[in-house]
C-alpha cells in the first residue's frame, strides 16, 4: 500500500538542492533510508557537491533529520525513532536542515 | 600580568573618585572573569535588598583572561548587576569591541558605584581614566551620543544608553558599539540612574600570555575545529536567523503573542535566504571572530529605504516579525535600529505583542493607548510605542515601569508570556528543555542562561556518549526524564564562556564536538600560567552559577519565583505539531525540585545547603544568607 | 616571486584579527594600536577597508628619509631598518596613504614588511576569515583577484535586479 510523506529542506541545504518542500510516495515498511535513496535519485549530485553524503557509507552526512508524526508529540530527531531504519507512516513530516544554531 | 589585566577600575559616582586595585588572584582563579568576579563583587559591595536603582547598586562591566587574545570569538564583555527588570541577579553579555579594548587598556573590570550629581561620561584612556561632562550629550539617542564621542576622543569603543536608560526604563539596555547589547534585564536602565551616558576607552598596552607557543598553537587548532564544524558554514552565512527551521518544522513560531505556532504568511520572511536578499550586504563580526554572524545590512526598498545598521539577528527577527504579526524585513531592520538608538531591548518591545492582544480582544481600546491603532502588523504603531516607552510619554509612562504595573493599569495580566519575568521566544508548553531552562535561568526566563542548545542539534548517541551517566531519555526534548541533568551542566559551562569571556557560538554550547571545556581549559592554562583542567574549570563554571542562584534567595527569591505564565499553562497551539499540548504545571515542577536539588538548593525553598556553598569555596555567603534565614544548615 | 597584498573591502568583515596577529608577530603581544595593517572602519556605512603598506615602486618613506633607513628589499618589500632609523617620522609624514604608524609603546615608526621574518607569509592573510586580505604575485595577475570579486559583485546585483524584474 503506498503512503505519502512530506520532505521539507531548510537553509543551506534548500539553497544547495534549490527546493524547500515536496511528497514522496513511499510502499508500507519503507524506511528513512528508503527515503534518502529516492531524494539521492532526484538530487544526488547536489547533495555531493554539498557534501551531504558520507563517502563510504552514502549515508546523509551534516544533516539534521526530524520527523513529525500525526498522533504523536512534536518534531524529533529520527535518533530518536530507528535512525534511519525507522519505518514512515502516511503523513510523516520529515524535515531536514544541516545543523543549525541560533536564539 | 599573563591572561588576565591585573586591574579592577572603580569609579564611584558620588564621591567623583577613581579607585584602581590590584585584581585579587585567588578571586580570579576561583571566579575565571567578568561573570564571576562581578557576582562576587556583586555580593560583597551591594547590600540585601537594594532597589535596583538606587545609588547602592553597582554595574560591573568587563571580560576576562581570554579576551583581547587570539582566543577565536573572545571579542565579548559581560555586565553584572541586580537587574530593575527582574529584582534578580543582572547578567548580560555583548560582543563587539568594547571588551577587548578595556583588556588593552589595562583592565579587567570597570565598576560604577554610586551616582553623579549631574549627566557624565567615563572616558579610560590607557592609564588616564576621566570623569567628563555629559551634559551636551544626554537626552540624544545612542547614536547621537556615539557620534559626539568620537569627535572629541577618536573612533573607539563605546558603551553607551539612549533615552530609555536616562529615563530608567525597566527593560532599557546598554549599548555596545552600534549595535550590540547588554540585553535582555535592563542595564541601561542601571546606568542611567547613575547618570552615567556613557563609557569610551582606548588600550595601546595590549595583552599578554603565559605560554606563547603553546598558546598560539592551541588558538589555530580551536579556529580549525569551529571552522570545520557542520555549523559553520550556516552560521557564517546566515548568523542566528538560521535558526527558523527548527521552529518552523516544530510549529512553534511565537505568532501573535504565542496563539499561532505556525506562520505560513511569513514562510518567505523566515527563509533566511529572504534577508540575504532583502537586507544583507555583508558578513559582519565582533572582534577576534572567526564565524562573522553578523551582517551589515542596508533598507533599499520600500517606507524605510535607506535604513543602515549592522546586527538583525533572530531576535529581532522574530519580535518585530511573528511576534507581531509582520512580515517585512526592512522593518525589522528599522525597528533594529529604533531599539538600539533609543536603548530598549528587544524583550521589552514583546510589550508590543501584549498591547496588540489586549486590543485584539478588546481589553483595552485606542483611548487606553493614546489613540494608537494596535491591530496586529502595524508597522507604525509598533515603532510608536517604542518611542514612547523610551520617552515615558503618554501610556509609555505606565509602560517604563514593567510588566506589572502595566498589568495593573490595564489589566490582561493572563496574556504575558512569561516566564520567571522575562519573555523569550521559545515555546516551554511542550518542550521540556525550554521549560526547565527557561524557568530556572536565574537572570529570569529568556533563552541565554541555561538552555541547551546543542541537544537539538546532535544525534542522540552524542549525549549517550559523552555523558553516559545521564539517562537514556535525555536527547528527547518532550520528555521531562534527563533535563535537569543537561541544564544544570550547561549552566555551569555557560558561566565559564560568559566569564572567559568567549562567544556560545564557537564553543560546545552550540556545536557538539566542537571546542569543548578541555580545549578551554588547556587555552587558559597556557595564556594564564595557572593550571586548568575540564574539571577545574566546570567547576569554577558552578561556583559562579551557585553564587549568582544565593544572590537571588540573598535578594528575597525562594521556590515561588520559578513561574510559568498562564499563556503556557492554559493556551495550547491549535495547530502544528505541538497542537493542543499545554504546559503541565506537575511535571515541570517536578523537573525544577529536581534540577535545584541536583544544584545543591533545597527543593522546597530554593534555598541553598551550606554543603554547596562550603564545597564551592562560597563561605563569604553563608552568614549573610543564615542572618536571614535562607539557607539550609 | 614577488608578492601583494590584495585588500578586498566588499569580504571586510571587520573582526580586526590581522591587527591582533600583525602586533603579536612583531612585538609578541595582542595590541591592536601596535599594527602595522590596519582596518579602517566607518561604521555608520558598513564599509571597512583593511590595508596596508603598498610597496610603491617610487616609495615616498624612502625619498624623504635623511639617514636612508628605508629601503626596497629583494623581494620588493620596504623595509625600515631599526639600527639605522632616528625615529624622526619624517617617512609617516610623507606618506600618502597613512600607512606608516608609530608604536607608542616602543616609540618607532612601523609599518608592514610582509612577514619578512617568516618568509614572506603575511600573517594577516593567513588569519582572515573571509579573504578580505588575499595574496597574489606581482605581475599581470595582480589584479585579476580584484577582478573576479568585481565581477561577482555584479553578478549579485544583476541577480538581484532580474529577481524583481522577472516575470513568473
Amino acid at each position: 500500500m503506498a503512503i505519502r510523506v512530506t520532505v521539507q529542506y531548510f537553509t543551506l541545504l534548500k539553497r544547495t538542492i534549490g527546493t524547500g518542500k515536496e511528497e514522496y510516495e513511499l510502499e508500507e515498511g519503507e524506511t528513512v533510508a528508503d527515503l534518502w535513496i529516492k531524494i539521492l535519485k532526484k538530487f544526488g549530485a547536489e547533495m555531493e557537491k554539498g557534501g551531504y553524503i558520507d563517502a563510504v557509507t552514502k549515508e546523509p552526512k551534516s544533516i539534521i533529520i526530524a520527523m513529525s508524526r500525526i498522533g504523536v508529540l512534536g518534531l524529533r530527531h529520527v535518533g530518536l525513532y530507528d535512525g534511519l531504519k525507522t519505518e514512515l507512516k502516511d503523513g510523516d513530516l520529515i524535515a531536514m536542515y544541516p545543523p543549525v544554531m541560533g536564539g | 600580568m599573563y591572561g588576565w589585566a591585573g586591574t579592577i577600575l572603580t569609579i564611584d559616582l558620588s564621591k567623583e573618585q577613581i579607585i584602581k586595585e590590584p585584581l585579587d588572584m585567588d578571586t580570579a582563579e576561583k571566579f575565571l572573569g567578568s561573570d564571576g568576579i562581578g557576582v562576587k563583587l556583586l555580593w560583597e559591595r551591594v547590600p540585601a535588598g537594594t532597589p535596583p536603582l538606587d545609588p547602592a547598586n553597582i554595574i560591573c562591566f568587563g571580560s576576562g583572561p581570554l579576551t583581547g587574545t587570539f582566543c577565536p570569538n573572545s571579542g565579548k564583555m559581560s555586565s553584572v548587576f541586580k537587574s530593575p527588570t527582574t529584582g534578580l541577579i543582572g547578567v548580560s553579555t555583548a560582543g563587539g569591541f568594547f571588551g577587548p579594548e578595556l583588556k588593552e587598556a589595562g583592565y579587567d573590570l570597570i565598576v560604577l558605584m554610586g551616582k553623579a550629581k549631574k549627566p557624565v561620561w567615563i572616558w579610560i584612556d590607557d592609564d588616564d581614566v576621566e570623569i567628563r561632562d555629559a551634559a551636551h550629550m544626554w537626552g540624544k539617542t545612542a547614536w547621537e551620543a556615539i557620534d559626539i564621542i568620537h569627535e572629541e576622543v577618536g573612533d573607539v569603543p563605546t558603551i553607551t544608553i539612549g533615552p530609555a536608560g536616562e529615563n530608567q526604563m525597566f527593560g532599557a539596555f546598554c549599548l555596545v558599539m552600534r549595535s550590540r547589547a547588554l540585553g535582555g534585564v535592563g542595564s541601561g536602565a542601571v546606568m542611567g540612574s547613575k547618570n552615567v551616558k556613557a563609557i569610551g576607552v582606548r588600550g595601546t598596552k595590549g595583552v599578554q600570555v603565559y605560554r606563547p607557543d603553546e598558546f598560539m598553537k592551541k588558538c589555530k587548532e580551536a579556529k580549525d575545529k569551529i571552522m570545520s564544524h557542520p555549523v559553520y558554514a550556516g552560521f557564517a552565512r546566515y548568523g542566528t536567523p538560521q535558526w527558523s527551521p527548527v521552529l518552523i518544522a516544530q510549529g512553534v513560531v511565537p505568532v501573535r503573542n504565542f496563539q499561532e505556532g505556525v506562520f505560513p504568511e511569513g514562510e518567505e520572511f523566515l527563509d533566511p535566504e529572504t534577508p540575504c536578499k532583502e537586507v544583507f550586504v555583508k558578513s559582519d563580526a565582533c572582534e577576534g571572530c572567526v564565524i562573522h554572524c553578523g551582517h551589515w545590512c542596508e533598507v533599499r526598498s520600500g517606507p524605510y529605504k535607506g535604513t543602515k545598521t549592522e546586527g538583525l539577528e533572530w531576535y529581532a527577527e522574530y519580535m518585530f516579525g511573528p511576534y507581531i504579526g509582520c512580515t517585512d524585513w526592512g522593518f525589522v531592520t528599522k525597528a533594529s535600529v529604533e531599539c538600539n538608538n533609543l536603548g530598549i531591548g528587544f524583550g521589552a518591545a514583546g510589550m508590543i505583542a501584549w498591547l496588540m492582544e489586549l486590543y485584539q480582544r478588546g481589553i483595552i481600546s485606542k483611548k487606553d493607548v493614546d489613540g494608537l491603532e494596535l491591530t496586529w502588523g502595524n508597522q507604525e504603531a509598533a515603532l510608536e510605542v517604542l518611542r514612547k516607552m523610551a520617552y515615558r510619554e503618554g501610556i509609555g509612562d505606565i509602560l517604563a515601569q514593567g510588566w506589572e504595573k502595566a498589568a495593573e493599569e490595564l489589566g490582561g495580566k493572563d496574556f504575558q508570556p512569561l516566564i520567571t519575568r522575562l519573555i523569550t521566544t521559545e515555546c516551554p508548553r511542550a518542550r521540556m528543555d525550554v521549560a526547565l531552562s527557561h524557568i530556572v535561568s536565574v537572570r529570569g526566563g529568556d533563552h541565554n542562561k541555561a538552555l541547551p542548545y546543542f541537544a537539538w542539534i546532535c544525534p542522540p548517541e552524542y549525549i549517550h556518549k559523552n555523558w553516559p551517566d545521564w539517562p537514556k531519555e535525555t536527547p528527547d526534548i518532550y520528555n521531562p526524564i534527563g533535563k535537569p541533568e543537561i541544564v544544570d551542566w550547561i549552566e555551569d559551562w555557560k558561566c565559564v564562556n560568559d566569564s572567559l569571556t568567549v562567544c556560545y557560538w564557537s564553543t560546545s554550547v552550540t556545536m557538539p564536538g566542537g571546542t569543548n571545556p578541555t580545549d578551554y581549559a588547556e587555552l587558559l592554562t597556557y595564556a594564564t600560567g595557572v593550571e586548568y583542567d575540564e574539571k577545574k574549570l566546570l567547576e569554577a563554571g558552578r561556583r559562579i552559577a551557585v553564587l549568582e542562584r544565593a544572590f537571588n534567595v540573598r535578594e528575597g527569591w525562594g521556590r515561588d519565583v520559578y513561574q510559568l505564565s498562564p499563556m503556557f499553562t492554559d493556551r495550547a497551539f491549535p495547530r502544528g505539531s505541538q497542537a493542543g499540548v499545554k504546559a503541565d504545571m506537575k511535571v515541570i515542577n517536578e523537573m525544577v525540585d529536581k534540577f535545584l536539588e541536583r544544584k545543591g538548593f533545597d527543593s522546597k525553598t530554593g534555598y541553598p545547603r551550606k554543603e554547596t556553598l562550603e564545597q564551592l569555596g562560597l563561605d563569604f555567603a553563608i552568614k549573610q544568607l543564615r542572618k536571614l534565614g535562607r539557607i539550609i544548615d | 616571486m614577488e608578492q601583494l597584498i590584495v585588500f578586498d573591502p566588499e569580504e571586510c568583515c571587520g573582526c580586526k584579527r590581522c591587527e591582533k596577529i600583525c602586533s603579536w608577530v612583531h612585538d609578541k603581544v595582542f595590541s591592536k594600536a601596535r599594527s602595522r595593517v590596519r582596518c579602517v572602519k566607518w561604521e555608520t556605512e558598513g564599509v571597512y577597508l583593511p590595508l596596508s603598506c603598498f610597496q610603491c615602486e617610487t616609495p615616498f618613506c624612502v625619498a624623504v628619509c635623511p639617514v636612508g633607513a628605508i629601503a626596497k628589499d629583494e623581494m620588493g618589500v620596504v623595509i625600515i631598518d631599526e639600527q639605522k632609523c632616528v625615529n624622526c617620522r619624517l617617512c609617516l609624514q610623507a606618506c600618502p596613504f597613512g600607512m606608516i604608524d608609530f608604536n607608542p609603546v616602543a616609540r618607532t615608526v612601523i609599518k608592514c614588511d610582509m612577514c619578512k621574518e617568516l618568509d614572506y607569509k603575511p600573517q594577516c592573510v593567513e588569519e582572515c576569515p573571509t579573504e578580505a586580505l588575499r595574496l597574489a604575485p606581482l605581475d599581470e595577475r595582480a589584479g585579476l583577484l580584484k577582478r573576479r570579486t568585481a565581477m561577482e559583485t555584479l553578478r549579485k546585483q544583476r541577480e538581484m535586479v532580474l529577481d524583481k524584474t522577472t516575470v513568473a
